[in-house]
């Protein structure tokens, strides 16, 4: 079963494109004196509500911020890789991005602050999606 | 200190009946419920001149629809956006409005038929972010959400799986004594413990039953409940607070911290001058953060708070007196209002049963889960008047 899809529009259409190519862009205020990253996408930057923004490649490397595993799915199209560790990472740019943590222990055990690195996996027609990979310790 | 909301009273609370399943629709449970609570104050729908309205199943219908389908010619209309606070924000832009003179009688109610997975499937497309930037990822709905929270939670502030079935199992002691409420039958810490595994930490009595349910008070003038033959209530104060703080999902404050000092300054009294608490009880962990955030306790000190104090009905400071949502069942946004339904109604002296000696409380809630939290917050403190 296919799983949910993201809508990509003119907005998200950067980052999506990114990740079909095995990227991650996020977009960055260009303010002077701001220059946050920024994710998800926006039309303005939510710090200094300026709407000076660029896109940029993110390194993909940041650390586990908190993970869970999921024994229910809300969706049909996973369950047929239930039980797996999801996650919220916070890569190293300092914005938070969500994903399975690929190869994870699925037994409770604490992940946080675990370095990740972003994978790339098959999601759909014409779309990949963000995983992430423990490092090795 | 006159309170912001002068010359308005709280008169009644009602529901309509929970169900695990039923054929009622959100129009009749929003009629039930409203015409419960106007029953018990002494009214009844053709003197209402005002709604606000809560239920992620009305769309396409508003609250308009919902005012012409009663055949109410209102002069004020509210439609709560915010999910599980907008119970609290419904009734305090009601109380606004019966101040302000654009209406004398209003009906704030929440309802929603939900299952577990009409429920996953509103969460699904909540709102953007979660539909293009989680639910794709595999997030596993709210609890995938919250079990993200409950993690960081336990590792912050040392809290453990015993600490919130502490209060699991005093929610459900306290359900036992609300014929309303969906579960029946008491929780054990063994039962709570080793239930079935759905998000990690989270186990089943972590996560509140998606159900069928409406719950509604009344609010009126002040002039129009002196006419009235039951007791009635003031809003001290209330507050609300929407995506605070900015930009940081995970520092788990929510935005009680971020309003509690202007909640108690407004109302004239603090935490120790309350009898009770009413908390949003989505999630243990989110009621733990709300207690600490409504200063009923320290920051980080909610398990400790639940350890040393026995929050039921007979206790030294009940919480959840109706069981919450966790042990009653969650009716979509009515979740939102089961609290709001509960405080009202011990203020009152209606709480059958299970009621406090009580002559004020706190209610609040929490809601519209987006980019990994919920970004709306909301309390209210309220009085009986004597």
């Amino acid at each position: 079963m296919l799983k949910p899809q993201p809508r990509v529009n003119a907005l998200s259409k950067p980052f999506w494109d990114g990740v079909n190519e095995g990227r991650i862009r996020l977009q960055r205020c260009t303010a002077p004196g701001c220059g946050h990253a920024v994710f998800y996408p926006r039309v303005c930057c939510p710090y200094c509500r300026q709407a000076g923004l660029e896109w940029f490649d993110a390194t993909g490397r940041g650390r586990v911020l908190s993970h869970t595993t999921i024994h229910r799915a809300h969706h049909d199209g996973f369950n047929p890789e239930l039980p797996y560790v999801f996650a919220a990472v916070e890569l190293e740019e300092g914005v938070i991005l969500y994903g399975q943590l690929m190869d994870a222990p699925v037994e409770s055990q604490s992940l946080l602050g675990r370095q990740v690195a972003a994978r790339f996996a098959p999601h759909g027609p014409g779309r990949q999606i963000v995983m992430f990979q423990l490092d090795e310790v | 200190m006159s309170s912001v909301f002068e010359g308005v009273r709280v008169v009644g609370a009602g529901q309509a009946a929970y169900a695990k399943r039923s054929t009622h629709g959100v129009y009749r449970l929003l009629y039930d419920a409203g015409t419960a609570a106007l029953m018990q104050a002494g009214l009844d729908w053709r003197m209402v001149d005002g709604l606000a309205v809560t239920s992620f199943m009305l769309p396409p219908d508003n609250v308009a629809v919902v005012a012409e389908h009663f055949g109410i010619e209102a002069r004020f209309l509210f439609q709560g956006v915010y999910g599980g606070a907008s119970g609290v924000i419904g009734m305090a832009h009601a109380a606004r409005a019966i101040r302000d003179g654009a209406c004398d009688v209003v009906v704030v109610a929440a309802a929603d038929a939900f299952d577990v997975a009409s429920h996953n499937a509103t969460l699904d497309h909540f709102n953007t972010s979660v539909r293009d930037y989680m639910s794709p990822q595999g997030f596993g709905g709210a609890n995938g959400m919250f079990a993200l929270h409950t993690r960081l939670y336990m590792e912050r502030y040392g809290a453990t799986r015993e600490d919130f079935g502490r209060f699991c199992i005093a929610l459900r002691a306290n359900a036992l004594r609300n014929p309303n409420a969906l579960f029946k039958e008491p929780l054990t810490m063994d039962a709570y413990l080793n239930a079935r595994q759905i998000a990690d930490p989270l186990r089943l009595y972590d996560c509140v039953m998606p159900c069928v349910g409406g719950d509604a008070i009344v609010l009126v003038s002040e002039k129009l409940a002196r006419s009235l033959p039951g007791n009635s209530l003031r809003i001290l104060a209330a507050e609300e607070l929407h995506n605070f703080p900015a930009n940081d999902v995970y520092g788990l404050p929510g935005g009680w911290e971020g309003f509690a000092d202007r909640l108690y300054e407004r109302a004239g009294c603090g935490p120790s001058d309350l009898q009770f608490a009413q908390v949003y009880d989505d999630y243990p962990v989110m009621s733990f953060v709300q207690l600490e955030g409504l200063g009923l306790c320290a920051k980080g000190g909610a398990a400790r708070f639940i350890r040393d104090t026995d929050i039921t009905v007979d206790g030294s400071f009940p919480v959840n007196t109706g069981g919450g949502q966790l042990s009653a069942g969650q009716a979509g946004a009515s979740g939102g209002m089961i609290g709001v339904v509960e405080g009202v109604s011990q203020l009152l002296g209606k709480a059958d049963g299970r009621q406090v000696k009580c002559d004020r409380g706190i209610v609040s809630g929490y809601g519209m889960v987006a980019y990994g939290r919920g970004l709306s917050s909301s309390a209210a403190i309220l009085e009986r008047v004597r």
